[in-house]
């Protein structure tokens, strides 16, 4: 017994199933894997996203760390960054002294990543308690001044001879330019 | 383009299915032929009792049309109003015909074949449920048939079915005339009746071919000066009742009677129906010689398509009557109509 | 139409039946499609994604270095110059403590303070202020403490002091 099925309806059964076989396939061999990567990648983006944003809240963090130092030691960081001016610390100064003088600036020396000159420092007081004063009122100078031993006093007459070497230190240019 | 290729190539995966229905007296038949790549690949014939649809005819044309979306229903116009004039001016029409109720289609540029538009809409109606594709004048069938004669000898071209004869008169492939004839069966001789009615079944065939006058035909006769004809009849009917007289006179009774009656009816109704039909076209050529409007010219032959079977009687009537060469080929008509069909689709 | 009266109804491959699988399979492809493309997009789009992320982290990175960097070297700046004002105020007050240290009937001529050393020059009336009141102090500060006097006229004595912190360290 052969079954007959007209021509079209025939065509049209080979059709759909070719269609429905090429659904199939392209699912099973295309989407499917793709599906998966997506999801794959996506998990990987996502954990990355959050990588990145715990980082940026880090560096956020140090942003403001970095900014209150700036700010707690604005002083500081200006006076290093100063340029020393013999003439305006001696006009600066003078009032705790009858005289000062200083010496010229010698070359730079290096001190781990700053510079310092030394500054030789003549005067003369009238009393050491001016002395005093002058060594609070350097540290709150313009710049990082220290004052270094030897100081040695001498009476004169009224007035007592001090000379004593003072150490300026700043940042020094070349280093600071690379950053 | 390439979309043309393709839809080509899946084209060429169905077989086409041309159907055609022919409608004589009898009932419908239907002849399919089915095509494979412009190939023919088999022919299918089938006849039903009825005019029209009904279910059986329905079932057999599903069968083949379910099976390809390419089929062809064809269907040879039997309208009583139809036929052919030999201009295809519309303006000149109205001197053969009103055509305000006709379809008409040209040929050539030359001439022209009509249908009323009613009957067409009719037989459109009749065949909703499968619908038609095509709807075919005799004509085109006539001149298809007789394509290579046409062109070359100025002749009649005549197709004869079993209720209608087409006839047309061409020149060089230029038609001068053409009239559709309806056939009526005549009520028969009363000299016929007498002999004919002692049998029921006799009476049964009377009933087939009696089917009343046509009043057209009655018209046409009045025009002519046909009393000759009638004549002629008479002179027919009695040679035929010598010769019933004297198989009568043979030995077995009733059934010899019977059986010689019946055959002797078929003999006699094919020579009736012959002379019927010639004198039919007789009546015709007469009209188209005496016509002015018709560029006539003498007719010397005729080309007969015959379509139901005649004898070589009607061949006889038009050489001994009419002094006309006559020859005559036997048409398939379904199967004519069917290259149409083919014709229409593949070229 | 050569000879037929009517037009045939036109007839075509794609019947009602193939029109419509058709149309619902190229749905079904349409989707299909779209959720490929959609993949493919959504890898494009991580890729790029995971590019800034990788950039943008790189960025995070050298910000963070230079910051840090910045944030030692102030580091740096504020413990010397906090130790430079300490030392100061040490000096300042070890000066404070000596000059304290020596009593009124003992006038100073000179004085050199080193780091580790003290060397004083001056006057005094008799050697037992000098010993009672500069030398027992400047003992119990320094390790080692010599003196030496010189005849000034008039009873007073002139006096080197020396002292030293640290054994062994002669030097200033």
């Amino acid at each position: 017994m052969k079954i007959n099925i007209p021509r079209p309806t025939l065509y049209l059964i080979i059709l759909s199933l070719l269609l429905f076989i090429f659904v199939l396939v392209f699912s099973f061999t295309v989407l499917i894997p793709k599906g998966k990567e997506y999801r794959k990648e996506r998990i990987t983006v996502k954990k990355a996203e959050k990588e990145l944003r715990r980082y940026q809240d880090f560096h956020n963090e140090t942003t403001t760390e970095l900014q209150d130092l700036q700010k707690k030691n604005r002083n500081i960081i200006i006076a290093f960054d100063k340029v020393f001016n013999q003439e305006r610390f001696e006009k600066q100064y003078k009032k705790y002294f009858s005289s000062l003088q200083l010496s010229k600036l010698a070359t730079p020396v290096k001190n781990d990543e700053f510079l310092s000159y030394e500054v030789n420092t003549t005067s003369q007081m009238s009393s050491p308690k001016s002395f005093y004063d002058f060594i609070e009122a350097l540290n709150k100078a313009d710049w990082i001044i220290g004052v270094n031993f030897p100081i040695a006093f001498k009476r004169d007459g009224e007035l007592i001879k001090s000379s004593f070497t003072m150490k300026v230190y700043c940042a020094d240019q070349n280093t600071t330019k690379e950053k | 383009m390439r979309i043309g290729i393709i839809v080509k190539f899946l084209e060429s995966l169905y077989s086409k299915a041309f159907i055609n229905i022919v409608i004589d007296r009898n009932g419908t038949t239907v002849y399919v032929q089915t095509y494979k790549k412009e190939k023919l690949q088999d022919s299918y014939e089938e006849q039903f009792d009825v005019f029209g649809l009904n279910e059986k005819l329905l079932d057999y044309i599903h069968n083949f049309t379910k099976e390809t979306p390419f089929f062809y229903i064809a269907y040879l116009d039997n309208s009583t109003l139809q036929g052919a004039i030999p201009t295809c001016v519309k303006n000149e029409m109205a001197r053969y015909q009103d055509m305000s109720e006709s379809e008409y289609k040209c040929y050539n540029k030359q001439w022209a074949y009509y249908t009323s538009k009613s009957d067409l809409y009719e037989i459109e109606k009749n065949y909703e449920k499968i619908g038609l594709d095509f709807i075919f004048s005799p004509f085109s069938l006539l001149v298809h048939f007789f394509k290579d004669k046409i062109a070359d000898f100025f002749a009649g071209y005549i197709l004869i079915q079993e209720d209608l004869i087409t006839l047309s008169v061409f020149e060089n492939a230029i038609l001068l005339y053409a009239e559709s004839i309806n056939i009526e069966v005549y009520e028969p001789d009363e000299a016929l009746d007498e002999t004919l009615l002692e049998d029921e079944e006799e009476l049964d065939i009377i009933e087939e071919i009696d089917e009343g006058i046509d009043l057209d035909d009655i018209s046409a006769i009045d025009e002519l000066d046909s009393l000759d004809d009638f004549g002629d009849i008479a002179d027919l009917d009695s040679l035929d009742d010598i010769d019933d007289f004297s198989h009568n006179e043979d030995a077995e009774e009733e059934l010899d009677e019977e059986v010689a009656a019946i055959t002797h009816e078929t003999k006699d109704s094919v020579s009736t129906e012959d002379y019927q039909r010639f004198t039919l076209i007789q009546e015709s050529i007469n009209r188209y010689y005496h016509d002015e409007k018709y560029d006539s010219k003498f007719l010397e032959t005729i080309y007969i398509a015959d379509g139901v079977g005649t004898s070589s009687l009607l061949k006889q009537y038009f050489e001994e009557e009419m002094f006309l060469n006559v020859y005559v080929r036997s048409i398939d008509i379904a199967q004519e109509l069917s290259s149409l069909c083919v014709e229409e689709v593949v070229s | 139409m050569k000879y037929s009266y009517i037009k045939p109804r036109p007839k075509s491959v794609f019947t009602l039946e193939v029109k419509l699988l058709s149309t619902f399979f190229s749905i079904s492809f349409l989707m299909l499609f779209m959720t490929y493309a959609f993949l493919l997009f959504k890898d494009y789009s991580f890729e790029k994604s995971l590019k800034s992320i990788e950039k943008r982290d790189t960025q995070l990175h050298t910000s963070l270095a230079k910051m840090k960097e910045q944030i030692v070297y102030i580091e740096k700046e504020r413990a010397l110059a906090q130790s430079i004002q300490t030392e100061n105020t040490v000096l300042k007050d070890s000066i404070t403590n000596l000059f304290d240290l020596v009593p009124p009937r003992i006038t100073l001529s000179t004085a050199m303070l080193g780091k580790k050393s003290l060397i004083l020059k001056g006057i005094t009336p008799n050697k037992d202020v000098y010993n009672f009141m500069l030398q027992a102090p400047l003992r119990s500060i320094f390790h080692e403490t010599y003196s030496s006097f010189y005849p000034a006229g008039n009873g007073w004595m002139y006096f080197v002091s020396t002292n030293y912190i640290d054994e062994g360290n002669h030097e200033n």
